[in-house]
């Protein structure tokens, strides 16, 4: 939920919201001092959010930057390598982002040294 | 020692005679009016409780001078008694006459004979010439009403201050308390009605348009019959004062310029060069308005805001755009429209007037979004929306922190999911 002032009288003015890079899908103006949005996948902290409402910037208070839950490490397979060589670990946790993302993808392989 | 006062003499004296007068306790006054042959007896409660001299009504005849330390007096054959002093001397040194001769004290009822001027406006003097006028709460009336001040001068002579009124040949008559209401001979008659301006002085050929009529003499709002516009009865006519009238121009019969006219009291109101005129004009072929300043320039997105607009020609202004959001008149006159906006969004949005009433022609104006030539400092004449401004994030995590998996709108409120329900409603 997005809260401000001169988000319009009316629902009929073009919105757009993007957090970060990502475009907000679904928005929805709810009163001049409200809009709702989904927030798309992702991850990271202190995000920028712009506002465009019928095509005018808003200008943002500094609170309103976007966090999202930070990363979550649960467990480490295998737990034991050897220290010798290279190996692969999975690390299993939450909050790891979508797939494809430039941070770590889920499950995917580290390189311990 | 004074001598004694002289016992009272057995008069058919109404109550007011008795009530207020007495007997002056002066010293050394008193004996010398004993020839006018008429006494007045104090009331008993008044004389054991020192009461102080009462309102000595009716004050006629001229206040004689050099009589102020007495309590009366003989003049002219008549009897005087004058108040303002009591038993501990002199109060706030007026001193109140009342001349009034035995034979008019045993008259009938006032009668009035003459009336001068014939025609006089409200507020005015007129002079009242008749016969027992010298009277305890004398009321003259003219055509009913009763003067706002009335005055006997003399037991012939009254005044009457005219009251709000209208009309020609008003009879005035003469009451007097407890008197039966005397003849009448004499008749005033107010002054013609005027009206010398008609704001605004254009309007459309619809009707509708809120006209104020100013002049002189237009009565009282029970006296004023009518206001025309050309040959038809303006509309919702109000009565402000004698001097202002404001009515709705009834739909014109063609365009151009008709008289405006009021009818007060049965009188028509002059007519002449000075007659002022109102002019319906057609919205589509009427000289476009022009307006020189808007304020305020900026609001907010959510509308409310009370745009004024100056100018000339306003008159014919219907409804007012900006951008393309409505602001709706509130008050129209010649040189000013009051609207409020509705919700708008967007910067330097440029102003539109909308001439013509609803259902009829219209035609849309565009205002120059410059400044008038002659005030090059003045600011543009659009309007600019407060851009919007972002002033927190929500989310439901007490840390203001977000999921990773992103957030669906709309979170599951109640008034947020039946507002959007609305909306796809309306889309549909």
């Amino acid at each position: 939920m997005l809260r401000g002032r001169n988000f319009g009288g009316a629902a009929a003015a073009s919105i757009g919201v993007q957090v970060g890079a990502s475009a907000a899908g679904e928005v929805l103006w709810v009163s001049d001092a409200e809009i709702w949005c989904n927030a798309a996948a992702g991850v990271g902290t202190g995000l920028p959010v712009s506002l465009r409402v019928a095509g005018r910037a808003a200008a943002a208070a500094p609170s309103a930057l976007l966090s999202y839950d930070p990363p979550l490490i649960a467990a480490v397979e295998p737990s034991l390598a050897p220290v010798a060589a290279a190996a692969t670990v999975t690390v299993l946790g939450y909050n790891f982002g979508p797939a494809g993302d430039e941070v770590l993808p889920r499950g995917g392989p580290v390189g311990v040294s | 020692m004074p001598p004694p006062p002289p016992a009272p003499r057995a008069l058919p004296l109404t109550p007011w005679q008795r009530a207020p007068c007495r007997w002056p306790p002066v010293s050394g006054a008193g004996a010398a009016s004993a020839r006018g042959g008429v006494w007045f007896e104090p009331p008993a409660e008044a004389r054991e409780e020192g009461e102080a001299w009462g309102e000595a009504e009716p004050q006629c005849g001229e206040e004689p001078s050099g009589l102020s330390a007495a309590g009366a007096a003989s003049v002219g054959g008549g009897m005087l008694i004058f108040g303002g002093a009591d038993a501990l001397g002199p109060q706030g040194g007026t001193a109140r006459a009342v001349a009034m001769g035995a034979s008019e004290m045993a008259r009938g009822a006032p009668d009035v004979r003459a009336v001068a001027p014939e025609v006089a406006a409200a507020g005015a003097e007129v002079e009242i010439e008749g016969a027992g006028l010298c009277r305890a709460g004398l009321v003259l009336r003219v055509g009913g009403a009763a003067c706002e001040r009335s005055l006997a001068v003399s037991a012939e002579r009254a005044r009457c201050t005219l009251p709000r009124g209208a009309g020609a040949g008003l009879n005035v008559t003469a009451e007097a308390r407890g008197m039966p209401r005397g003849g009448a001979a004499g008749a005033v008659s107010y002054p013609l009605p005027q009206v010398w301006e008609v704001a605004p002085s254009r309007g459309l050929l619809a009707g509708g348009s809120r006209l104020t009529l100013t002049g002189r003499h237009l009565g009282s709002a029970a006296a004023l019959d009518n206001v025309t516009v050309g040959a038809r009865a303006c509309t919702d006519v109000q009565w402000l004062s004698a001097s202002s009238v404001s009515c709705t121009a009834p739909p014109g019969a063609g365009e151009g310029a008709v008289r405006v006219a009021v009818l007060v009291g049965g009188q028509a109101s002059e007519e002449g060069q000075t007659a002022p005129t109102f002019a319906y004009v057609h919205p589509v072929t009427a000289a476009a308005p022009v307006v020189t300043r808007l304020s305020p320039t900026e609001g907010p997105a959510r509308g409310g805001t009370a745009l004024l607009l100056n100018g000339t020609g306003l008159a014919l202004v219907s409804g007012v755009l900006v951008g393309a959001a409505r602001c709706e008149p509130t008050t129209v006159d010649d040189v000013a429209v009051s609207c409020v906006l509705g919700p708008a969004l967007g910067e330097a949005l440029p102003l539109t007037l909308v001439l013509g009433a609803p259902g009829g022609p219209t035609r849309h104006v565009p205002v120059p979004a410059a400044a008038a030539p002659l005030e090059p400092w003045a600011p543009p004449m659009t309007f600019s929306v407060f851009p919007p401004r972002l002033e927190s994030l929500n989310s439901r995590d007490p840390r203001g922190r977000f999921p990773t998996h992103g957030v669906p709108v709309p979170p599951p409120t109640r008034r947020v999911a039946s507002r959007r329900a609305a909306l796809r409603r309306a889309a549909r």
